[in-house]
């Protein structure tokens, strides 16, 4: 087989599946009636779209401001307990993106812990709460991003500015606040297309509140109505593409998160800084009180005191099945979005221009909102489903088949997060280094085996952790795919939420997250070589 | 494997531009050879010919005879002067690094320990480069060059951006490593001092030629060109008549009058009778001492007499900038007689051998 | 030379971690396998997930058969049942308002079987055709927080004006009609009593200024009441019911004057089902009166179906029911809930 065909092959497993996720969509809207629809959708729903836009802002605009502050303060100024902070700024990445909102409802909501007694009248559900929920859940990509970026500024400069006599804020805003202008706005952006995407937050505390990703749910779940749910799937699609294709061209892409180290800076801050230290804080510390509030919920029993009822019974017994099934779906997509992922960089780093293009169709692929790849999913299921009841075939593969349409999301939606970090690793092996090795006697083909592995490989392992944290906890992407030979949990804690069985949603994202944690721990132990090391000064290079 | 190197008519252009120009160069297996000369002048792009990193236009480079091209194991190493350490592998895996490409990290399995340990880097094996300082990184690359057993060693700018000390230190290191294992190093250097001190044969370029080749002391005190001259070291170049050029035997003399007396003068086999020459006098050669008589401001020194312009004390000596009737000059001044004062009268003594005439082109 | 040995060092722990994943994923697969084994139907049950695992068990109990239960509201099961992979899902479906059964079956989704138990229910209560047979009856009402409600100072409300009331802004729970079998009842409800779309559309308006949130299910609102969330839920009664007996004994249950609309809940066996004649035993069991006394003393019982069962008194068998049919409201579903899905949010 020439190499030529290996990569051929290799980007085809990648690509079949995602052309044919957008190929239902575009065919069930290349249709009169999904003209129609599309039509229809426009006049009548505008209102959506500006409410959607408004959600959309609020949330990347708050997240982005927290995410700063926290990288800020983490990184400029001696805090005590940094550590503490930086676990509590990277625990929304390991829990379903609802846990906060259902988490504000039980402190916050009607008859909750804090405002049944406190403050009963308060209302969390609607825009404001929505816009808390969905605040908590994505400001670690903001944090990551810009944490990122303090890392990369040159301490010496801030230094010597400091000793010519330039007070800490003045540094500050001079020297630190132009630099950080790219890495804003791109977290700017990629919170806006992640929150374009939610299905989730708004259906559990958005109070009816309409966004453009619920009401494509609900055409599909509700009604049944096709033709409307890919139109709201297409007003979907296309700013989100334009989105993160900006972010990109503004940020580079940095390494895998979870494994980084809290920030070690030596400052002590001044007034200013320790009126931002405080607000951190407080920031923190919502956080662990929502986190707390979702323990307790796990660990309560029906009388109110203290019960693992709830959670053991979704790991024993006839309700494990869908943890069980959530739970081998992300053991297997992880490994594979890895292995595709390697294969794909071993492809595409021989040559600089192929590198460049593998890395420019997989930023395209990762613009791909979520909920679309699900929606394009389930569209492509439904079509194989009637066509083997019209061709009489045994529909007892149909389970399989949503298995493998989850899969298939999850490796389209994945591969490129673990791959670009890897090629970007790759990338970084700048001429002169090929000329070094090449005078030291390495063949030009096994440079990349020689040079680029070491980096690229921890890339793939951060990204395979990632990878399987998001395919446990995720919802937008498959809540349509799932059915009752095939149930997921995060689905299922939905349903739960909605029927107020808060404690049994609580034990779910227990369960959840105490299985990203082992895997973490499998990671660390993997690659216990790496402990030492600061991972993101590498790709700093 | 004794490391002779030949370079026959090499000349290479880029985008055009004569880089290289038909350049000569040998060295001897063994020997230290440094290059110098000013930025642009094709140092670095001698070295990457030499290395087979580029291809020559024109030209023969030959190592032990063999042509260095495509083909065979390299029997060159080269050290950029860049940072080239790999960021992915540790400093240990780094050194080794050619050794496993070559297939020979088996048999030579303890060579990396060794380099490391000759270089001082022991303990450091398991680090990577980014957990390095700047002189650890350069020994680390050297080391990674070492280990190979090349022919030929090729360093660029080794110590380029590293402080005087750290410097000095490394350039030790380098010589006595050089000598020790009996590798033919071509060097190219900034500073020429270090050139001078360290180098058995120095090689001048200019704009992509060969200016002068020889051992340190003659290039540095009879110098084949002007520019040579004021490449090398600090020069001052007083102008005279050339009234008859002869010769002792050996060495080339031309009858100069200088400073208020007839003098046979080493000079240029370019030499000639009734033209005006550029006399090369560095400070060392011209002594200077206080005259009776005081000058006015506007005194022309006559004959074996200057006027002292600037005194510059530098730690080990002193220097004077004179003004001469033949022109400028710097002459170096007695540390136990009192400091000689600006405008001050002083008697110049000429040390002729350690002049050297030059025609004045 | 360290490099070496720090990889050497590296082996066991790689080991551990390597069988630490593969011992997730051996427990993974082995709590899958076991819950897919031996003869079992597929249930999509529209109505309270304890009843639809009571009922569950009780089958399994009784035949030996597992039942692989899925709750899903009625909408959405009726959505699911009408696309073409949904249908070979289930085999039977239990639970949710005739009306969506009359659709259904129109729809030729439902099979035909006359169930020897069907002989004990009111033709009324079954479809001529056999093809979907009621198997409780629920009358739709208010349920409302008593505390919460002197809180803001109202009274419980008996009609269906007083849910218009100011105070009750966001206090309001009330199911979703385009999901929930319970929401559309309501929304027919108000076209029955009111005559035309147009008045029943206005006081959907007016009512929606008060709601806090339309939810997926019907009997959501009820918990959502119970645990002080809202003051008031649209419901029917017996979910408020069970909520009382299981503690809430703050909640009220009332029900409007101007007449109030009810469910036939059904039960019928699916025309692709995989085991049908699994899921005729379960039809029959679930017509039988073991079945529709399922979930009698521990929790609210609902309004049987079969003549001979003593319902629980304060199931509203009283209440001024508005007289339809169930397919009066089907004939009415699409229409309404276009008008619904487009007028309000």
């Amino acid at each position: 087989m020439t190499p030529r065909l290996i990569r051929w092959s290799i980007w085809a497993l990648l690509a079949v599946p995602a052309v044919v996720l957008v190929l239902g969509l575009l065919g069930t809207l290349a249709t009169p009636a999904g003209v129609q629809a599309l039509g229809s959708v426009l006049n009548t729903q505008s209102g959506l779209i500006g409410s959607t836009l408004a959600y959309c802002l609020a949330t990347a605009i708050a997240g982005t401001g927290l995410g700063w502050l926290l990288a800020h303060v983490l990184a400029m100024y001696r805090t005590p307990g940094r550590r503490v902070l930086h676990a509590l700024c990277l625990a929304p990445l390991v829990l379903p993106s609802f846990t906060f909102a259902m988490a504000l409802i039980v402190l916050f909501g009607h008859s909750g812990l804090v405002t049944g007694r406190l403050a009963p009248g308060f209302e969390v559900y609607g825009f404001g709460g929505l816009v808390v929920a969905g605040t908590m859940a994505r400001f670690p990509l903001a944090y990551l991003n810009l944490s990122w970026a303090y890392r990369r500024l040159d301490t010496a400069l801030l230094e010597a500015a400091g000793e010519l006599g330039a007070s800490p804020g003045r540094v500050t805003r001079r020297l630190v606040v132009p630099r950080l202008g790219p890495p804003l706005l791109s977290s700017f952006l990629l919170l806006f297309g992640d929150a374009m995407a939610d299905v989730a937050i708004p259906l559990v505390i958005g109070g009816g509140y309409p966004t453009l990703a619920t009401r494509m749910y609900e055409a599909i779940a509700s009604e049944g109505d096709l033709t409307a749910a890919t139109a709201y799937a297409l007003l979907l699609t296309v700013p989100a593409v334009v989105l993160w294709l900006l972010a990109s061209r503004l940020g580079r892409e940095q390494s895998n998160p979870i494994g980084t180290a809290a920030p070690r800076p030596a400052r002590a801050p001044a007034v200013a800084g320790r009126l931002l230290q405080v607000l951190a804080w407080a920031s923190a510390g919502l956080v662990l009180a929502l986190l707390l509030a979702v323990l307790a919920g796990a660990l309560s029993d029906p009388d109110g005191g203290l019960s693992t009822a709830q959670v053991w019974s979704l790991l024993h017994g006839p309700d494990t099945r869908p943890f069980a099934m959530s739970l081998v779906l992300a053991l297997v997509a992880a490994p594979l979005a890895m292995a595709l992922a390697f294969a794909l960089t071993r492809a595409a780093s021989d040559e600089l221009g192929r590198l460049r293009r593998a890395r420019r169709t997989l930023q395209a692929l990762a613009a791909l909102p979520p909920t679309v790849l699900g929606l394009g999913a389930f569209l492509a299921l439904s079509a194989t489903g009637t066509w083997l009841r019209d061709a009489g075939l045994e529909p007892r593969i149909v389970p399989w088949l949503a298995i493998g349409a989850i899969l298939a999301v999850h490796l389209v939606r994945f591969t490129p997060r673990v791959a670009l970090p890897a090629l970007r690793s790759a990338d970084a092996l700048v001429p002169l280094l090929r000329d070094q090795a090449v005078l030291l006697g390495a063949r030009p083909r096994d440079l990349t085996r020689s040079l680029v592995w070491p980096g690229v490989r921890t890339e793939i392992a951060g990204g395979g952790l990632a990878t399987f944290a998001d395919t446990l906890t995720a919802v937008s992407s498959v809540i349509l795919l799932t059915n009752a030979q095939v149930p997921l949990l995060p689905v299922r804690m939905l349903a739960d939420i909605d029927a107020g069985r808060l404690p049994a949603a609580s034990a779910a994202t227990l369960v959840l997250s105490g299985a990203v944690l082992i895997v973490t721990g499998v990671h660390r132990l993997w690659r216990s070589d790496l402990v030492r090391r600061r991972l993101t000064t590498v790709v700093a290079r | 494997m004794s490391g002779q190197l030949d370079v026959h008519a090499l000349s290479r252009a880029i985008d055009g531009r004569t880089v290289l120009d038909a350049i000569d160069l040998a060295a001897a297996p063994g020997e230290l050879v440094c290059v110098i000369g000013p930025s642009g002048s094709g140092k670095t792009t001698l070295l990457r010919c030499i290395a087979g990193l580029e291809p020559a236009d024109s030209g023969r480079i030959e190592v032990d005879g063999e042509p260095v091209s495509a083909g065979g194991p390299r029997r060159t190493a080269m050290v950029f002067q860049q940072d080239t350490l790999f960021p992915e592998l540790t400093v240990a895996e780094n050194v080794g690094f050619g050794l496993r490409a070559r297939g020979r990290a088996g048999a030579d399995a303890d060579a990396v320990p060794v380099a490391l340990l000759r270089l001082g880097l022991s303990g450091m094996e398991d680090r990577y480069p980014d957990e390095l300082s700047g002189g650890q990184r350069r020994r680390v690359a050297l080391a990674r060059a070492l280990v190979l057993h090349p022919s030929v060693l090729l360093l660029d700018e080794p110590l380029a951006g590293l402080d005087e000390a750290l410097a000095e230190d490394g350039l030790r290191l380098i010589r006595s490593t050089q000598r020790r294992l009996g590798l033919t190093t071509l060097l190219v250097i900034h500073d020429q001092a270090a050139a001078l001190g360290v180098a058995d044969r120095i090689v001048v370029l200019d704009h992509g030629r060969v200016a002068q080749a020889g051992r340190p002391r003659e290039v540095f005190e009879r110098p084949d060109s002007l520019f040579v001259a004021q490449f090398l070291g600090r020069s001052a170049f007083l102008e005279a008549e050339v009234q008859q050029v002869g010769t002792d035997g050996r060495q080339g003399r031309a009858l100069v009058r200088l400073l208020g007396a007839d003098r046979w003068l080493p000079a240029h086999a370019e030499v000639v009778a009734g033209e005006v020459c550029a006399v090369l006098v560095r400070p060392h050669a011209l002594v200077a001492e206080a005259a009776p008589g005081v000058a006015g401001a506007w005194a022309e020194p006559t004959g074996a007499q200057g006027v002292v312009e600037e005194a510059r004390y530098r730690g080990d000596r002193i220097e004077y900038a004179v003004e001469t009737e033949h022109g400028s000059a710097v002459a170096t001044g007695s540390l136990d007689e009192p400091v000689l004062a600006v405008n001050q009268l002083v008697s110049l003594a000429l040390r002729e051998e350690h002049v050297w005439v030059l025609p004045a082109h | 030379m360290s490099a070496l040995a720090s990889r050497r060092s590296a082996l066991p722990r790689r080991l551990l971690a390597a069988g630490l994943y593969v011992a997730m994923l051996a427990w993974g697969v082995t709590a899958l396998a076991n819950t897919s084994g031996h003869r079992s139907i597929s249930v999509l049950c529209s109505s309270i997930e304890d009843l639809c695992r009571s009922w569950a068990d009780g089958f399994t109990r009784q035949s030996g058969i597992d039942v692989v239960m899925v709750r899903l509201s009625t909408g959405e099961a009726l959505a699911r049942l009408s696309r073409p992979e949904g249908r070979r899902e289930f085999d039977v479906w239990h639970g949710g308002p005739a009306d969506a059964y009359v659709t259904a079956a129109e729809r030729g989704l439902l099979a035909a079987y006359h169930s020897p138990e069907a002989g004990a229910v009111a033709p009324r209560y079954k479809d001529s055709e056999g093809r979907w047979t009621g198997v409780y009856v629920g009358v739709l009402g208010f349920c409302s927080n008593q505390l919460v409600l002197d809180r803001l100072g109202l009274a419980a409300p008996t009609s269906w004006d007083d849910l218009l009331a100011p105070e009750l802004r966001h206090q309001v729970s009330v199911p979703n009609p385009l999901s929930s079998g319970t929401g559309y009842t309501m929304v027919w409800t108000q076209r029955a009593r009111l005559g035309t779309d147009a008045r029943a559309l206005d006081y959907l308006k007016r009512l929606d200024a008060n709601v806090l949130q339309y939810t997926n299910s019907g009997l959501a609102p009820a918990g959502i009441v119970a645990r002080g969330e809202a003051a008031v839920s649209v419901t029917f009664s017996q979910h408020c019911l069970r909520a009382i007996d299981q503690g809430t004994s703050q909640l009220v249950v009332t029900y409007p004057r101007e007449g109030t609309g009810f469910e036939i809940g059904s039960v019928a066996v699916l025309a692709d089902a995989r085991d049908p004649e699994a899921a005729r035993r379960y039809v029959d069991y679930a017509i039988s009166a073991e079945g529709q006394l399922t979930g009698a003393g521990a929790w609210a019982a609902q309004l049987p179906t079969r003549s001979g069962i003593d319902p629980d008194p304060r199931l509203g068998a009283r209440a001024d029911i508005l007289d339809y049919t169930p397919q009066d409201a089907a004939a009415a579903r699409q229409r309404l809930t276009d008008l619904v899905s487009s007028e309000l949010r």
